[in-house]
């Protein structure tokens, strides 16, 4: 039986990593991949669960704790665990959690949640791969 | 909703300031659902500034009702001529969006009565440059 990873915990992160990378539809979704090079934090900071991640063009190549300067981060994002998990089961997408406000932007320009809608709500669902433990 | 709402449009403001023109040119407040989040808020734009607020506020002139999809859609034409001239219509995304509303899954109440006010509303909360 495939071992259980703490949600957002860096053995989490860095299982994440290569499902979110071969979920081609997350690929699809951007706007323009080619162009994708950002830093971002994912958070759900009511269980006090601070991510960072870089893309390059397109795929994740890091995702950890906290490593960057606030001032790096293009985007920070924010939901409680409750929404995290639905959207990573797919019960719902992040573009309707983003709207109806139970995802938060931090930090960052609304248009790139706009112009990459599909690459962002595929992203999520590939969540749903990792083997997780939500009791965090 | 009016707080992402808000976010956008501050943010399209910010970055497109000759669209602060547009928005003082729209005298009545423009109101959103979404269809698939249940929920609603209304933009009233004045001289100095613009507010967004959850529900049904004053007598809107252009209510758009419509999905969380179909909103991202809204939000990617590219409009021009002070909002006039809509451009983005004539794009695959824009012909979907008019498909949509032919087919009364996107509705824009006060579009035939309103058009340049709805035209407008759609220059302001696009982040199409």
């Amino acid at each position: 039986m495939t071992e259980e990873l703490k949600f957002f915990s860096p053995e989490w992160c860095e299982a994440a990593v290569p499902l979110v990378n071969s979920h081609e539809a997350t690929i699809k979704g951007f706007k323009d991949a080619a162009t994708f090079t950002h830093r971002m934090a994912f958070t759900c900071a009511e269980r006090g669960l601070v991510t960072h991640m870089e893309w390059k063009e397109g795929k994740v190549s890091s995702w950890s704790g906290p490593q960057y300067d606030e001032s790096d981060l293009w985007l920070v994002i924010d939901a409680g665990l409750a929404t995290w998990q639905a959207a990573a089961s797919g019960a719902s997408e992040g573009g309707k959690f983003l709207l109806a406000g139970k995802i938060k932007f931090k930090k960052g320009p609304m248009s790139a949640a706009i112009e990459n809608a599909g690459a962002f709500n595929n992203f999520l669902l590939s969540w749903g791969k990792v083997p997780t433990d939500w009791d965090v | 909703m009016a707080s992402i709402l808000a976010m956008l449009l501050g943010q399209n403001l910010e970055n497109y300031p000759d669209r602060i023109a547009i928005a003082r040119r729209m005298p009545r407040p423009v109101a959103v659902y979404s269809t698939d989040t249940a929920t609603m808020a209304t933009i009233v734009f004045g001289n100095d500034e613009a507010t967004v607020y959850n529900g049904t506020v004053g007598r809107p002139s252009v209510t758009v009702m419509a999905s969380v999809d179909q909103i991202t859609d809204v939000s990617q034409l590219k409009m021009k001529g002070a909002g006039l001239l809509p451009v983005g219509f004539f794009t695959k995304r824009g012909l979907h969006v008019l498909g949509e509303i032919a087919r009364h899954r996107l509705v824009v109440k006060g579009l035939l009565t309103h058009t340049v006010t709805a035209l407008r509303f759609i220059a302001v909360i696009s982040v199409v440059e």
